[in-house]
């Protein structure tokens, strides 16, 4: 059966073509939703559908432990890292799938994680360390860094395991 | 060349065509369903720097976008304007008064967050739909309801089917489109949807632990994923490739769906419910339901209760067999 074929219905055949009014609304309204979001990008309830467009082959978690163990920061999911929970060695990931800040109406904080990018230890070392200025209770902090990637041909997990300690600045040597 | 001409031209020559509307109502409902649950909604305010436009609303002045009363009053248009079109009154401003609301309350999340899904767009769009079809016919539709004769009446153009199915169809070819232009056929790389499966992927699922141990598998889904979503508009030109085009987007969101906690069930609903030839089952279905001896329910039309009876049974006997039992009782 093809689209121009009618579903069986108890009532003959019924035609009434559309009126020029009809015909430009369904015009418009198709056309809103190719050029809106080719021009204007996602413009609620507009969009492109942008969801899942990259293609990461790798990435990191990262977790910040105080000199007594205490978990401090931990950005591995969104369950544990909430967006409603303070963020402050500005870790968290933004990222959700969708690309960070589009179609959203508050642009989403400063943050050292990028999904898709594994940042190495000194750029890690030197992002703590820039928060730690303002942190005097902490004279170091202890940083925990998943890589996650493919393990081998068919599975991803940990590839790596990173673990360094990041002192306050200005502080003595140990 | 003249074949394709006539094609296109009996195309657009049944785009007046009518049915019986039981497909544009049971649409009508779903999308009514979704509008409550989206009512029920709760949603955090984020602080921070304001950036748009990204809504529709965005133009709204900055102390309403941000405020409680906005909320409110979207969230109550909505409710008042799904409740008087699920009960077919004030037709067809209360279809505007949900869509309305709908936007409104949806794009009030989407202006106070940093983090937001393509969750309600189709639904949205989807209403935008149905309201055009109810405005266009408002007239018809009340004067077969006091009839009621609302399902037995040819109501549901084929232009207001086909919109929507050219507007799904749309929202499916730019997703993949987008990874086209995005990613290129590397998306397809099979590591990309593990490594979601494994960040987001919802603790317990037997397909996330499926897809993180699986890559050839997971390669074979990606490639699916990109060549059935950038066919979607396909769908709007031919029943067989729109069902073989359905069913895989059907199968992508059930992945989905078992995977990661995103809420895309209210898409796989409309897509299955527009891709899958339910507008072709379902006046099927009430034909064969109308031939059946109608249920034994005797009351009195006179009475308050009668009343109520009949009022219900005009707007919702989608199969027309309670009808019957009323006109001759």
């Amino acid at each position: 059966m093809n689209s121009t074929e009618q579903p069986p219905t108890d009532a003959a055949k019924v035609h009434r073509t559309p009126s020029p009014t009809i015909l430009i609304a369904c015009i418009l309204f198709i056309a809103a939703n190719i050029v809106v979001p080719l021009t204007l990008g996602d413009v609620y309830p507009f969009t492109i559908a942008p969801m899942f467009e990259d293609a990461p082959r790798k990435y990191s978690n990262l977790r910040v432990l105080s000199p007594t163990g205490e978990v401090l920061a931990d950005n591995s999911t969104r369950r544990i890292d909430p967006i409603t929970k303070p963020d402050p060695f500005l870790l968290r990931r933004y990222y959700d799938g969708n690309p960070v800040g589009v179609g959203v109406g508050i642009e989403p904080p400063k943050t050292i994680d990028e999904f898709g990018q594994v940042p190495s230890i000194p750029e890690v070392r030197e992002w703590i360390e820039q928060r730690l200025v303002e942190m005097p209770q902490y004279e170091f902090v202890d940083v925990q860094q998943q890589v996650v990637s493919a393990v081998d041909e068919r599975r991803v997990g940990i590839l790596e395991m990173r673990t360094f300690r990041v002192d306050r600045p200005g502080r003595g040597g140990p | 060349m003249s074949t394709l001409r006539d094609w296109f031209g009996k195309y657009i020559a049944s785009l007046g065509d009518l049915r019986t509307p039981q497909f544009g109502q049971v649409l009508t409902w779903t999308l009514l369903a979704i509008s409550f649950l989206l009512a029920s909604l709760q949603f955090d305010v984020a602080v921070g720097q304001r950036q748009g436009p990204v809504t529709v609303f965005s133009w709204l002045p900055e102390t309403w976008l941000g405020s409680d009363t906005t909320f409110l009053a979207f969230r109550v248009m909505l409710i008042c304007g799904a409740l008087l079109w699920l009960c077919q009154l004030a037709l067809p401003w209360s279809c505007w008064l949900t869509t309305i609301g709908f936007t409104g309350l949806w794009s009030m999340h989407m202006e106070n967050t940093t983090n937001g899904a393509h969750i309600f767009n189709m639904a949205n769009q989807l209403l935008i739909v149905q309201s055009l079809w109810c405005t266009f016919f408002a007239r018809d539709m009340r004067a077969a309801i006091a009839e009621r004769r609302y399902f037995t009446t040819p109501l549901y153009p084929n232009w207001a089917f086909w919109l929507a199915i050219a507007y799904v169809g749309i929202f499916h070819t730019f997703a993949g489109l987008a990874k086209f232009a995005y990613s290129g056929t590397d998306w397809a790389n099979g590591v990309s949807l593990q490594l979601w499966a494994y960040w987001d992927g919802r603790p317990g699922s037997w397909m996330r632990e499926v897809m993180i141990n699986h890559r050839p598998l997971v390669i074979l889904m990606q490639w699916l994923t990109l060549i059935f979503e950038t066919a979607g508009i396909l769908g709007l030109f031919d029943r067989r490739v729109r069902v073989v085009v359905g069913f895989m987007l059907v199968s992508f969101y059930i992945g989905v769906v078992l995977t990661f906690d995103y809420g895309f069930h209210m898409n796989l609903l409309l897509t299955a419910l527009l891709y899958f030839p339910f507008d072709y089952w379902l006046p099927k279905w009430s034909l064969a339901w109308q031939g059946k001896a109608p249920p034994k329910v005797v009351h009195s039309s006179d009475s308050i209760f009668g009343k109520f009876v009949a009022w219900l049974i005009a707007r919702f006997d989608v199969t027309g067999r309670w009808q019957e039992s009323l006109t001759q009782s």
